[in-house]
């Protein structure tokens, strides 16, 4: 029974793996504005994570573990760069990209810009709330530092996009009517 | 005046992102509902959450991509509903800015709060003569979470019908949340016809956005139940919905 037992909590493992890859992206990618190195950070934790599924005891505890898997790959990979460029230094965001070739994503940019420029440290805290929606427990966990931290990066994170996002919009134009149609 | 020293940043940051307890929330919806520079904030703080979520829904993929499952590959970014969605969500924060109206009212689009009981509270804030508009807004496919947005609805519906004051609630699907009108996966196809025939008051509405991208991503077609409104924009509706001073709960 205990083989099965294991057997069957490996797969739902294997599973959840899975189907975090687009998750564990978004994060990635908030967090450098690099497609391809996003990519390799998510190809790295998924591998790292699946080599040590093992350790996973408990699979609902799953997405945390995940997560700090990839906090340790992603600094892991800026860690050895180090001589290059200093992450908290850096302003991540991109000169150029379909995007901003685009003008209707031009809101997109902007915020992404405006994540960009933030600290490194509260860049990770304000996207895993608010893109993957973690507690703000798990996100102590997930980056390892103390609860009253996550809360201050966020609060201080969230306090420079208001500034520097809000007065942008006031200049957007009218909202136009939509047009509401009844399914019969 | 109430003292409201107790209402840091982090702790309006906290309940934004609902990780008060429910007697702290009471105090925060409390505070808020008094004082309107704290509503404002409250609802900027919301706002910020809302456009960071919004910004990084469509990605690019990485170059040779091909190995990446569940639908980043060959994903384009979907531009103009997204960029539609964003600009809508911007003109809310600048209209809620300007217009005093709206921001009277917004003591109630402040909260979010499980309960209708607390909704009730807050309506009675508001001047008894007027219609009240109360916007529900659910995007979790939860079976759970589509019966606490029916029984909220039916709670506020029931109370304004009993007070014989005037009333319109609108409960708006997106995500994963238009399973609840979908007729293949709604859990309460029954319990919403008899809340459609009791109250015409009540409009259920869905997003097409949301139906457009379970066909993509899924090839699923939606079929809707009778009587539900569709809607171009989930989150466009919300916004222009909030600027015409509905109060907005999200389940």
């Amino acid at each position: 029974m205990n083989v099965l037992n294991l057997f069957y909590r490996t797969r739902e493992s294997r599973r959840m793996l899975e189907n975090s890859r687009a998750r564990l992206y978004r994060v990635a990618y908030s967090w450098c504005h690099n497609a391809a190195l996003a990519d390799d950070v998510v190809q790295e934790t998924l591998m790292k994570a699946y080599r040590s599924l093992s350790q996973l005891r408990d699979p609902k505890a799953g997405q945390a573990w995940l997560f700090s898997i990839l906090t340790n790959c992603y600094n892991d990979h800026f860690r050895r760069n180090r001589e290059a460029e200093n992450v908290d230094d850096t302003v991540l965001v991109e000169e150029t990209t379909p995007e901003s070739q685009t003008s209707q994503l031009q809101i997109i940019d902007r915020v992404r810009k405006a994540v960009g420029a933030l600290p490194e440290g509260q860049r990770q805290a304000i996207t895993l709330v608010d893109l993957e929606g973690f507690s703000y427990i798990e996100v102590a966990q997930i980056l390892g530092i103390p609860i009253g931290t996550v809360m201050s990066r966020l609060c201080r994170a969230r306090n420079a996009l208001r500034e520097k996002l809000l007065e942008e919009f006031k200049k957007q134009p009218e909202l136009r009517e939509a047009v509401l149609r009844r399914v019969k | 005046m109430k003292d409201q020293s107790f209402l840091s940043d982090e702790m309006l940051n906290a309940f934004v992102d609902n990780q008060l307890s429910t007697e702290e929330k009471e105090q925060v919806f409390a505070a808020i509902a008094q004082d309107a520079q704290l509503n404002q904030r409250v609802c900027e703080l919301r706002s910020i959450h809302d456009l960071a979520r919004l910004a990084y829904l469509d990605l690019p993929s990485a170059p040779g991509q091909d190995r990446v499952a569940g639908g980043l590959a060959g994903k384009r970014v979907r531009n103009a509903g997204l960029a539609a969605c964003l600009v809508l969500c911007l003109g809310l924060v600048i209209g809620w800015l300007i217009n005093p109206e709206v921001r009277s009212i917004g003591s109630i689009m402040a909260a979010q709060h499980p309960t209708g009981h607390t909704l009730i509270q807050a309506a009675n804030l508001q001047n008894k003569s007027k219609v009240t508009k109360v916007l529900f807004h659910l995007n979790s496919g939860s079976p759970a979470m589509a019966r606490e947005a029916l029984d909220e609805v039916e709670n506020v519906l029931k109370y304004y019908a009993h007070e014989g004051r005037k009333a319109r609630v609108e409960l708006i699907t997106n995500g994963g949340g238009i399973n609840l009108l979908r007729k293949e996966t709604s859990p309460y196809p029954g319990r919403i016809r008899k809340m459609q025939k009791e109250y015409p008051n009540l409009k259920f509405v869905t997003c097409q956005n949301s139906i457009d991208r379970l066909k993509r991503d899924h090839g699923v077609v939606a079929h809707l139940l009778p009587g539900t409104v569709v809607i171009d924009s989930g989150v466009a509706q919300i916004m222009r919905r909030q600027q015409e001073g509905w109060a907005y709960i999200e389940v």
